[in-house]
């Protein structure tokens, strides 16, 4: 095996366990809530597995970035890996799992949602494009913490939440002033607003993906 | 020659240098003995000849084979002279389960199978029954010793051709350091293997020790033959004048003056032989009293 393939094979089986973990979790605060809703496992299932999968899908992204850069990712370069090749197959084994349960979530929301189902193609590029922002949000929390340490780097994490949430907020009033035609536009052409954002966000996790990789290239491995 | 070298090796954090410019050939099927005081730069130095860390300065290549046609690969980077490299670092576990100490034994060893090509699962198998090895347990559940059992096996089942270990034997009981160096004889035996062990319990590793490297303060002091070390530096002891004669011409380490009286560690030439006379009393030293006498100032 090469040293990619092997960097695939490991991380798809860590983070699949981590995954498993937490779909077994999610199955089981499920049954828990069913106890006190008449014993009904499925309808309680079936309520509740969108939110829960995406709540859990959405924190594991976060979480993954900097968990996996500051623990498994030097346990894999102390075992002779090369450090592109276990940042790639970090990223790879990430994203699928990531994004079939996102997936799963929504095809979980358009069987339990009829009336949302002719606006799924539509909406698939959506999907894709908020996950990648995601992964570009768990990126910069783990290349900030990385590089400035972890008390630091969540500081200028969160000032960097701040400015993009002003910059949309400025963003925002100035496309919905009055006499404004982008969000009418945009929104009576949901389909081509589903794919810039989707574009949108591919761009951003390319960006975070490409820092992370600056951030280890030469970086002195600790334990 | 089947060897890994390191040329002009220079690290630095920020305006720290903390090596300077070392040059080191390690052959293939030797076992050395990396020795340095705390701070001295060892972990640093095997994480670079190991690829694991990059150097400021300087280049580590390794040679694959014994032709001398074949260019050497370059280790940094480059992922078929990393599969020829194992260095199995001291953990060092702090802050609970966050973090590395999360993991179980088990899933840290599933790592170095799935990583080294070569990597022995019967070896790790039989290590983890010789070492009485909970593989279920966290790591930072274990102790200094037991989490050295834990890179022990990672690196004697890793069947790399050049195996580093940091400090080993750390918090080992006395039975389990034995083990370690049976079972770490008996696989150099078998495979011809490369072991760079770094250790602060010279004298009972000294044995296993084909060649001995001392560092002292990112300088690479001295690199040869254990048993010729040890036969070439013998402590002189006697009136000032009389040692101060032996010492003429000869490199002197750690000189003691008590009264009219002199003590110092003299290092013979090759093949010479130093009597005891009426004036002069000439002692053996061990490997560590070596060590200890280098790490001054040379007279």
């Amino acid at each position: 095996m090469t040293g990619l393939e092997r960097n695939i094979k490991y991380w798809f089986f860590y983070i699949g366990k981590t995954m498993g973990l937490t779909y077994l979790m999610i199955i089981g605060i499920c049954a828990f809530m069913s106890f006190f809703d008449g014993g009904n496992f499925m309808e309680v299932f079936s309520k509740n597995i969108v939110t829960y999968l995406i709540m859990a899908s959405g924190m594991s992204i976060m979480a993954f970035g900097f968990m996996n850069i500051t623990t498994i990712f030097p346990i894999t370069v102390s075992c002779s890996s090369r450090r592109s090749s276990s940042l790639i197959g970090m990223n790879v084994a990430q994203h699928v799992f990531c994004l079939l349960s996102f997936a799963f979530a929504f095809a979980c929301f358009l069987y339990i949602s009829p009336d949302s189902r002719p606006y799924a193609g539509a909406a698939a590029p959506l999907v894709v494009g908020v996950v990648c922002v995601l992964f570009f949000m768990g990126n910069i929390v783990a290349f900030l913490s990385d590089r400035f340490g972890r008390g630091l780097g969540m500081v200028l994490y969160f000032v960097f939440v701040m400015v993009v949430c002003v910059g949309a907020i400025f963003v925002g009033m100035a496309a919905t002033k009055k006499g404004s035609t982008l969000i009418p536009a945009l929104l009576t052409n949901f389909g081509a607003l589903s794919v810039i954002i989707c574009a949108a966000g591919i761009i951003l996790d390319a960006i975070g993906i490409w820092l992370l990789a600056v951030g280890i290239k030469n970086k002195d491995i600790k334990f | 020659m089947n060897t890994l070298e390191c040329k002009g090796i220079v690290k630095k954090f920020g305006s720290n240098e903390v090596l300077h410019g070392i040059d080191l050939t390690l052959e293939r099927g030797k076992i050395y003995g990396l020795i340095g005081r705390n701070g001295a730069g060892k972990t640093t130095l095997l994480s670079i000849a190991s690829g694991q860390n990059p150097a400021t300065a300087g280049e580590v290549t390794v040679s694959a084979s014994d032709d001398i046609a074949a260019q050497p690969l370059k280790v940094w980077d480059n992922q078929d002279a990393l599969d020829l490299i194992c260095f199995s670092r001291e953990l060092n576990i702090t802050g609970g389960n966050a973090g590395v100490g999360g993991l179980k034994v088990k899933d840290y060893l599933k790592a170095a199978q799935t990583y080294f090509p070569n990597y022995d699962k019967a070896l790790e198998d039989r290590l983890v029954k010789e070492f009485e090895l909970d593989v279920k347990k966290r790591l930072s559940k274990l102790s200094k010793g037991m989490l050295s059992m834990v890179t022990i096996i990672v690196a004697l089942a890793s069947k790399a051709p050049y195996t580093f270990f940091d400090e080993p034997v750390a918090g080992l009981d006395v039975v389990a350091r034995e083990t370690f160096y049976k079972i770490a004889l008996e696989e150099f035996s078998e495979s011809g293997r490369t072991f760079v062990i770094s250790t602060h319990i010279i004298e009972e590793a000294a044995d296993i020790f084909e060649e001995v490297l001392f560092l002292d303060k990112g300088k690479i002091i001295l690199k040869e033959n254990t048993q010729e070390l040890v036969e070439r530096v013998v402590h002189v002891s006697g009136k000032e004048e009389d040692v101060d004669a032996i010492c003429e011409g000869r490199k002197v380490y750690h000189v003691e003056k008590i009264g009219r009286s002199k003590a110092a560690a003299v290092m013979l030439e090759p093949g010479e032989e130093l009597k005891n006379t009426a004036d002069i009393t000439v002692q053996p030293m061990n490997l560590q009293q070596i060590f200890v006498a280098m790490c001054g100032k040379e007279a």
